[in-house]
């Protein structure tokens, strides 16, 4: 996946479409639910603590999961309710997880979520739910899938038509990239050198996110406002 | 010579509580059981929400008080197991007196942790469903749970088992309501010279094989923190030997401060040596000496690279949220090492300040447990998030302070119902005349012992080797179901081959 950075607003569509999509729970305003919101896509501000002297703008980083090559919390899941599937995308299996949280202290951009408690929706959003995504029980870890949901339906349908799924379908397929008013958000196949994000990854002006980690995220950052991240 | 019936064995144990000693050790206890099912129940029906513990990223902690309990509860096993195999290994005498003790207390204490981590689980049922079926060797949390939770209670028990055999065969023997147990766990002693001998080999090997194992299972807990590159705070190869050294610190602090309190107790204290304290207390001065040295190192590599989010953790520890804490923690430590120096220049062993030691590090622990887990959650993040501060809540210590009550209890019925001291050590035979064993026997024996280790080592490595997903890919199931559970079976086996040596064949 690809973000410029330049072209997104920090409207919180991406956010908001990420929820609906995925029926990620609603947790309130509660006092002592704070620190137990779940969010697949976040909108974090960069720059405003790390380089208050820089004098470069604040920037709004829509983040989801990175789906890193070499992601830290599938090497310690203990009972492999976490992996790295064929494409590379980094998956969870609900069911299996025990909830130990291992794999949420371990992501290094913590961008896993635990249910501290049962998920709850608004009664209004009850009838808008998603029957594609399976609900996440309490207990257990969940995060970002790049909406596989889309990718199945997609693929089934092309299938079905004995056709190949073009590559402009992929572009905006997940709810986040979907939902864009300005098209900052670009999904694909990195290893397809003719795509648009390969393009995009390929760019003077992308990144990504704490390479020194040795994660290999696969968001790829693009801003002329360039940051050396530590 | 003295035969087991003339040693005052009823000595070594705990006397019959006073109204006050049971209100203390009975009642008191069994309340904050009671309180901590209660607690528990609700962290349940209401979900992890009732805890203090949060989202790391929000400012809070996602491992709170039950994951560094369980790390201390473990470090103190370790330091029972530790001390009752060097005092094996090494025949240090002034420590077998203790040996009984450690390897109780060591059982009781690998119990106490696991119901921490299981109290800590999202989904503690999936999680006993889960872990034996699909438990994966590249998490550290797979050596937490075979060889920690599955091998070291398995390995304290054969240790505890073999060397309460003679003392049980005495308790066997009394007129008491229990004595069906004590004859059970004596089945077949004989107290003859060759079993003694037997059995001194069958603890000297046993204790040779343990004390690399437990370092090897204990480095697991601290690689769960060390080898987390992207937790600033927790990297660092020097991780999990420090981990090692502070649960050696706790470990010999809390078997101190415990065989202290019932040396006060027990009818015949002369049989715990007061020189066993000035070894103890001359250890732990070793160790605080390291434990200083590995903290400065920490610190000063922290600070002088520079990194900005290794920084901001550490001033967090150092001058911010968590400084009274840490600076409690070096102060507790420093007054133990002074208390253990003005000992160690005197030469003469203090019982009494050997127990206000135990306590003391163990406080001093149990901060460093937390300043070790905890800061590295809530501050230093690589992305802009938050930072915060976790406290655990009522709820929280209330299901901790059950876990230590039944702690409490279980050690207080051991030491009412069992003398603590290992006292066939010193004299304990029954049948004193040599009767030489049979080749056959000796042949049958050493079969069964050969048979028992080949198993127990061939499961182990089939059982290892499918928990690692061999044939397969890493995302996959084991091939064979259950793999994790047959790897911990045949570690299992391997060290009750030692038993096995002792007992079979009966008769």
């Amino acid at each position: 996946m690809a973000i410029d950075l330049d072209l997104c607003t920090g409207c919180g569509g991406c956010v908001v479409a990420c929820k609906s999509e995925n029926n990620v729970p609603i947790n309130g305003r509660a006092p002592e639910a704070k620190g137990a919101e779940i969010e697949w896509m976040s909108l974090l501000p960069r720059g405003s603590r790390d380089e208050p002297e820089s004098g470069l703008p604040v920037e709004l980083m829509p983040t989801p999961c990175f789906h890193c090559d070499n992601p830290p919390c599938v090497k310690v899941c203990p009972v492999g309710a976490t992996y790295r599937n064929d494409e590379g995308i980094v998956a969870q299996i609900w069911d299996r997880c025990i909830g130990c949280r291992y794999c949420t202290v371990a992501c290094p951009y913590s961008r896993r979520s635990f249910n501290w408690k049962r998920a709850e929706w608004p009664d209004s959003y009850r009838s808008m739910m998603n029957p594609d995504v399976a609900l996440r029980p309490e207990g257990v870890v969940e995060k970002c899938t790049f909406c596989h949901q889309r990718l199945r339906r997609v693929r089934e349908e092309a299938k079905v038509a004995g056709e190949e799924v073009p590559r402009e379908v992929y572009e905006r397929l997940p709810a986040c990239a979907e939902a864009c008013p300005a098209g900052a958000i670009t999904f694909g196949d990195l290893n397809d050198r003719d795509s648009r994000v390969a393009a995009m990854a390929g760019s003077p002006r992308a990144r990504r996110d704490y390479e020194h980690i040795g994660t290999r995220p696969k968001i790829y950052y693009l801003s002329k406002a360039r940051r050396e991240f530590r | 010579m003295n035969g087991i019936d003339d040693v005052p064995l009823a000595n070594l144990r705990l006397p019959p509580l006073t109204w006050k000693g049971s209100l203390g050790l009975v009642v008191f206890p069994c309340c904050l059981v009671l309180f901590g099912l209660w607690c528990y129940a609700q962290q349940r029906l209401h979900g992890d929400i009732v805890t203090n513990m949060r989202s790391v990223g929000s400012g809070g902690a996602a491992w709170g008080v039950f994951i560094l309990s369980s790390v201390f509860f473990v470090g103190i096993a370790i330091a029972g197991v530790e001390i009752a195999t060097l005092a094996h290994l090494f025949r240090i005498r002034e420590l077998r007196p203790l040996s009984r003790l450690s390897e109780y207390v060591a059982v009781i204490s690998l119990v106490m942790g696991a119901l921490c981590v299981m109290a800590d689980q999202g989904r503690p049922l999936a999680a006993l469903r889960n872990l034996p079926s699909y438990a994966n060797v590249s998490s550290p949390f797979f050596g937490s749970f075979t060889l920690i939770v599955g091998v070291d209670i398995a390995a304290s028990l054969v240790m505890l088992y073999l060397g309460g055999r003679g003392d049980a065969a005495w308790c066997g023997r009394q007129k008491r309501p229990w004595s069906w147990a004590y004859r059970l766990w004596a089945t077949g002693y004989k107290g003859s010279d060759n079993e003694l001998r037997r059995h001194r080999k069958a603890r000297f090997w046993l204790s040779l094989v343990i004390f690399p194992f437990i370092v090897i299972a204990f480095s697991t807990l601290g690689f769960i923190f060390g080898i987390q590159g992207g937790r600033p705070g927790w990297y660092g190869a020097l991780r999990a030997p420090s981990l090692l050294i502070v649960a050696s610190i706790s470990g010999v602090g809390a078997i101190t401060a415990i065989a202290g309190l019932f040396r006060h107790r027990i009818a015949a204290p002369q049989m715990i040596p007061e020189r066993a304290f000035l070894r103890l207390g001359n250890a732990l001065v070793v160790l605080i000496s390291v434990f200083f040295y590995i903290l400065l190192s920490e610190t000063l590599t922290e600070r002088y690279t520079g990194r900005e989010a290794e920084v901001r953790v550490s001033d967090a520890i150092l001058f911010g949220d968590y400084a009274p804490a840490y600076w409690t923690m070096v102060g507790t430590m420093l007054l133990a090492l002074v208390m253990l120096l003005y000992q160690f220049v005197r030469r003469t062993p203090r019982v009494k300040l050997m127990i206000a030691v135990g306590l003391l590090v163990n406080v001093s622990v149990l901060l460093r447990r937390f300043l070790v887990i905890v800061p590295g959650q809530t501050n230093g993040h690589f992305m802009n998030y938050v930072d915060g501060v976790y406290s655990p809540n009522f709820l929280e210590l209330g299901v901790l302070a059950g876990i230590c009550s039944l702690g409490v209890l279980a050690l207080v019925a051991f030491a009412r119902l069992f003398p603590i001291v290992p006292l066939n050590h010193y004299h304990g035979r029954i049948v004193s005349e040599f009767v030489p064993e049979s080749a056959r026997r000796r042949l049958t024996r050493g079969s069964l012992s050969a048979l028992t280790l080949l198993v127990g080592l061939s499961l182990a490595g089939v059982g290892l080797l499918y928990s690692a997903r061999f044939g397969t890919e890493s995302f996959l199931d084991p091939v064979l179901p259950f793999s994790p559970v047959i790897f911990i079976v045949g570690v299992v086996l391997t060290l009750y081959s030692a038993a096995v040596y002792v007992v079979a064949p009966p008769g």
